[in-house]
């Protein structure tokens, strides 16, 4: 049976994915508020205020803490000479095998938040899909890139 | 043929003989083409245009609807006047534009394949739309010459491929006289298989679904409600009429589907030739399309629900960039032919991708059953529970239902299959309301995706997606659901490319161990 793959990626990504989290999470308490608000006013029943409360509660629990932990867990790659090894996922365990030949070209993004970490993510696309290892060490994802570009130059022989 | 090329190429005469090395015009025809164009492009600008004046008033608006009419009519005459095009050392040039002039040269060996349409006008004229299509080209031709007399279409054709085959082989020097491409097989489809094509195709299903749906209700209404009393004969009355009007709506859909399918493929015609296909349908409006083996990813064979017990079968090529057009993401090789003739069939137009599941073919272990026949029931059965709370009485329909989509899962389930056999993979799946069977070589694939959720993991199921390129740039994607854990690694080992290497690393790694 197929191993998972080898490396890491950098430990700093869970906290990307927690401010992102985050972002998201305010904007849902925002609304909780705003909702505690008109029930004050109103003077609606405050079960409602409650439930919302609580589920408020629960996304900063699950989005926040559970999540960018486990999907860290999870996500691994690795570079052979001839293909590329990710695997990531939460529940669903995704494995993807990308053979070097078929990778069209490879990029590196780095969006404020992964920028402040000094991480980047790198895309690998080929002519029918697109995969992300994100938020490797900036070094590392240029390295990556060139390497995988170097790689994937190889002619296109007959298999 | 002794034409110099100089500076004072623009002042060329126009010719029309059958050198292509003059400049040349389109036909006149391509002035209506041009204007329909521009017609079809401003017209929700003109919309807005024609209610602002029509409130002020009708002379403004029949005057300024002239004025812009007569505009557009002086501009597809021009834009035809300076479109012009000549063939100059190997290449095809174009020189176009009314207000700002464009000039387009596209050597003969970037020309990847070249397209020939005709509509209702074309075909008054004898003239024919040809595109022409570089390998850049994804989204609509590279160039269209909107309208080309046929003989003059096919003789500047016959240029091109002479000049390709010229640059593309210098050390096999050019035949010469070779006219027409080779074929060397051809396959017409008959009238009697359009005709069952057509009586079988989507709207048939409607049709059943609408009787399924509706039938048993209608019983019910009609007889007891409705007849005891006399007052409510009108109401039968119009029952009745409703049920004979659906019925003969849904007659003439069927018709309507069956004349569609005469229309879109009649005449259909597939020729093999050298290194490609090339493919003439329609009735009405004649499309052509070559497609080069080199392009094609996969052949896949479909077959409807309602043509399984038939034994029918659609053939298509899962091409990388274009089809005949968008409706249809997936060029069909043959409308309709019986399963028994498509190993022949393929054998004929596509050897390299003949289709034959051995009897030892993986199929699917007896626990992953369950999950195709969950995945059938689930949403549905949330609406049969809200159904089943709000009209107790009428219970056997979602149970019918449910029974039926249940049965539906298990064919889902018993439909898979998955061979491979050296570097070719040949997989059925079920999807929606058709099964399919794609053969695709391994140098296809694009990439490969193994997953498996909780439930699956516990039952040591996986399931296997893989991605090949597609008509546009978001690829075409296949899933296996549910196999057994050791072959979903086993297909996943066919594939890896880096087997070998890894397995021998670790038998060193492992020796070296042992030594130690």
């Amino acid at each position: 049976m197929r191993e998972q793959p080898l490396h890491e990626i950098a430990q700093d990504a869970v906290k990307v994915w927690r401010i992102h989290a985050a972002i998201y999470v305010i904007i849902f308490w925002m609304f909780i508020i705003a909702w505690g608000i008109i029930t004050f006013i109103f003077s609606f029943p405050y079960l409602y205020t409650f439930i919302t409360v609580v589920l408020g509660l629960m996304a900063i629990y699950v989005f926040i803490i559970l999540i960018p932990t486990l999907r860290y867990k999870r996500w691994r790659y690795e570079i052979f000479e001839q293909e590329i090894y990710i695997q990531h996922g939460i529940l669903i365990v995704k494995r993807t095998l990308i053979p070097m030949i078929r990778v069209q070209h490879v990029d590196t993004e780095q969006g404020p938040i992964l920028k402040k970490y000094d991480l980047a993510t790198v895309s690998i696309s080929t002519a029918a899909t697109t995969h992300y290892i994100p938020a490797l060490n900036g070094a590392d994802a240029e390295d990556l890139r060139d390497k995988i570009s170097t790689l994937a130059r190889v002619d296109d022989y007959d298999v | 043929m002794t034409y110099k090329h100089d500076e004072t190429e623009t002042t060329a005469p126009i010719h029309n003989g059958h050198s292509f090395t003059k400049r040349r015009r389109l036909h006149p025809a391509a002035i209506i083409f041009r204007f329909t164009l521009a017609l079809k492009e401003t017209v929700f600008g003109l919309g807005i245009g024609f209610i602002v004046t029509m409130k002020e008033s009708f002379i403004a608006f029949l005057l300024f609807g002239g004025a812009f009419i007569l505009f557009l009519i002086g501009y597809s005459m021009l834009s035809w006047w300076k479109f012009t095009y000549y063939v100059y050392e190997n290449e095809l040039r174009i020189e176009q534009g009314v207000f700002i002039r464009k000039k387009r040269f596209i050597s003969f060996h970037r020309i990847h394949k070249i397209d020939m349409t005709a509509n209702l006008i074309h075909r008054l004229f004898k003239l024919t739309n040809m595109q022409i299509d570089t390998a850049s080209s994804s989204g609509g031709a590279e160039v269209a010459l909107s309208a080309v007399k046929v003989t003059d279409a096919t003789a500047l054709r016959n240029v091109i491929q002479k000049g390709k085959s010229q640059t593309d082989s210098k050390e096999k020097p050019s035949t010469g006289n070779k006219e027409e491409e080779t074929i060397l097989s051809t396959k017409k489809v008959t009238w009697k298989n359009l005709f069952i094509a057509g009586s079988t195709s989507g709207s048939i299903g409607f049709m059943i679904l609408a009787v399924l749906a509706f039938g048993p209700q209608l019983e019910q209404v009609i007889p007891t409600s409705a007849l005891n009393k006399t007052f409510q004969f009108v109401v039968t009355l119009s029952i009745i009429f409703l049920v004979v009007a659906i019925c003969l709506l849904l007659v003439g859909l069927w018709v309507l589907g069956i004349a569609g399918t005469m229309i879109k493929y009649g005449n259909f015609t597939i020729e093999k030739r050298e290194k490609e296909l090339f493919i003439k349908r329609g009735l009405i409006e004649t499309k052509e399309l070559t497609i080069p083996f080199d392009r094609i990813q996969a052949i896949g064979l479909e077959q409807s629900l309602i043509r399984q017990p038939l034994g029918y079968v659609k053939v298509y090529a899962v091409v990388a960039g274009g089809s005949f057009d968008r409706t249809e993401a997936f060029p069909v090789l043959f409308p309709l032919i019986h399963k028994k003739e498509v190993p022949q069939f393929l054998q004929t137009f596509m050897e390299d991708h003949v289709i034959e599941l051995q009897q030892d073919a993986i199929r699917l272990p007896n626990r992953s059953r369950k999950y195709f026949i969950v995945k059938q029931l689930l949403f549905p059965m949330i609406i049969f529970c809200g159904l089943l709370y709000f009209f107790p009485s009428f219970a056997w329909i979602p149970s019918l239902l449910a029974v039926l989509l249940g049965w539906y899962g298990n064919m889902g389930y018993k439909d898979v299959r998955v061979q491979t056999e050296g570097k070719s993979l040949t997989f059925q799946i079920r999807r929606l309301f058709d099964r399919v069977t794609v053969m695709t070589y391994k140098r296809r694939i694009q990439s490969l995706k193994l997953t498996a959720h909780p439930w699956q993991k516990k039952d040591g199921l996986m399931s296997v997606h893989l991605s090949l390129i597609g008509s546009s740039g978001l690829g075409t994607h296949y899933t296996v659901s549910h196999m057994e854990i050791e072959d979903a690694m086993e297909l996943a080992e066919w594939f890896s490319y880096q087997q070998s290497v890894v397995r021998e690393e670790r038998q060193i790694e492992g020796d070296m161990l042992c030594e130690e």
